[in-house]
């Protein structure tokens, strides 16, 4: 019997109340017809009242928007259960860096790096991957909704690459989001970013699907929004470790895009 | 079908999913009793915020997410004040078998290799139950399995 196997029929052999199915059945359906239902459970000293449990998810807590503290990149990604950051921040010395209109103001708190294993493929690799960790506030302190989704788009960008070649989706990044006291916060995960850190590395904010939409290269490679595009702007030079850098994942990462 | 509207619905819905639930609950609190907590609290959110689903696949999908919700929120609730959950022994303490080497790894772990290897999901349902990007779970998955072969190698050989 191979692992799996054994672990489903050690799962399938717990042993919850023999009752659990009925009783639950039978709560759920006096609450849905308004009434107190108390459930004692096996074992338990205490007694629940699913009523108050009901109430409790129902309250919504309204907290008054003061003047914004932000959380550290370490406390948001405590929150996001990535507790394993810890100590991996660079630079921290050189966050937050903020700017913003007068409708938004954007943060990048910091970023870490950490050697992880990959297994999405079927083989095991090892590879740097990089966290970035950005808040986004209304600037009058208005409170925003995480469920309202983000109001900004937030990519890398490398100083002599057009954004359509280099931007967030070339590292493959997923992110994680929360809200706190009103602000949102975002933790990306993505690839090897400090394999540019030899160049200029950038955190644009814009709105729009694509960084294209907004941003372009000059001449000399500076990355800038572009002269039509009307919308927030807020364009950071992120401190990476230049130790980092490394030409040759450059070329390779660039072959694979097909450059 | 996944709604609470009416005595049937909520006879199929409490019978299809609950045990599901409860496994999930078990694998992050190591309790039975916390389990079926938990599970409660699941379908009453079920019951309160009503969600419309496109399929019984969704509709799981969302009762394990809640479950794994409602189970980490239980664990934090129970480490502010340093307390155990239940009075019962920890599972992972009564038992040498492979459940109890599973239990011994931290929470985040337990949940990756509970839906991967209990419900088989792929790491891409898994992210979106756990709303976790798919390459930390990937990592995640990698990381337990490897904490994990050292103490089963023995017995299972070749799995890992």
């Amino acid at each position: 019997m191979n692992f799996e196997e054994k672990y489903k029929k050690e799962i399938d052999a717990l042993a919850f109340s023999s009752d659990y199915e009925v009783r639950l059945t039978e709560a759920m359906k006096k609450t849905e017809k308004g009434k107190d239902v108390m459930i004692v459970m096996k074992k338990r000293k205490t007694v629940r009242l699913i009523a108050a449990v009901i109430s409790a998810i129902l309250i919504l807590s309204l907290t008054a928007y003061a003047a914004v503290t932000l959380l550290s990149p370490q406390e948001v990604a405590d929150e996001l259960e990535m507790e394993e950051l810890n100590d991996k921040w660079k630079n921290s010395e050189k966050f937050p860096l903020s700017s913003g209109n007068e409708e938004y103001t954007v943060s990048v708190l910091g970023y870490a790096s950490d050697t992880e294993l990959n297994n999405i493929s079927s083989e095991t690799t090892e590879e740097n991957r990089v966290y970035l960790v950005v808040s986004i506030a209304k600037t009058d302190g208005t409170p925003l909704k995480a469920i309202d989704g983000m109001p900004l788009q937030i990519s890398p960008l490398v100083k002599g690459y057009e954004p359509f070649k280099i931007n967030l989706w070339s590292f493959g990044s997923g992110a994680n989001g929360m809200e706190k006291d009103g602000v949102l916060y975002y933790l990306f995960e993505m690839s090897d970013l400090e394999i540019f850190a030899d160049r200029t590395v950038y955190i644009a904010a814009y709105e729009g699907f694509t960084p294209m939409d907004a941003l372009t290269m000059m001449e000399d490679g500076t990355i800038t929004y572009k002269d039509d595009y009307i919308g927030f702007k807020a364009i950071f030079e992120l401190p990476l470790d230049k130790s980092k850098a490394n030409p040759e994942a450059v070329k390779e990462l660039l072959s694979q895009m097909g450059y | 079908m996944c709604s609470f509207a009416g005595d049937e619905y909520i006879e199929q819905t409490v019978k299809k999913y609950s045990s599901s639930m409860l496994k999930t609950a078990f694998s992050l609190l190591k309790s039975t009793a916390d389990a079926e907590d938990a599970v409660q609290e699941a379908f009453i959110k079920l019951m309160t915020k009503a969600p419309e689903f496109e399929n019984d696949e969704h509709c799981k999908a969302w009762l394990l997410r809640v479950t794994v919700n409602i189970s980490k929120n239980m664990l934090k609730a129970a480490r502010r004040k340093n307390l155990p959950l239940t009075e019962e022994i920890p599972y992972s303490e009564k038992h040498d078998d492979v459940l109890s080497y599973v239990l011994s790894l931290d929470e985040k772990y337990r949940a990756v290799i509970h839906l991967y290897y209990y419900e088989n999901y792929s790491i891409k349902e898994i992210s979106e139950i756990l709303s976790l990007p798919a390459a930390t779970v990937g990592t995640r998955l990698s990381r337990a399995r490897k904490m994990l072969e050292k103490s089963l190698k023995e017995d299972f050989g070749d799995e890992f």
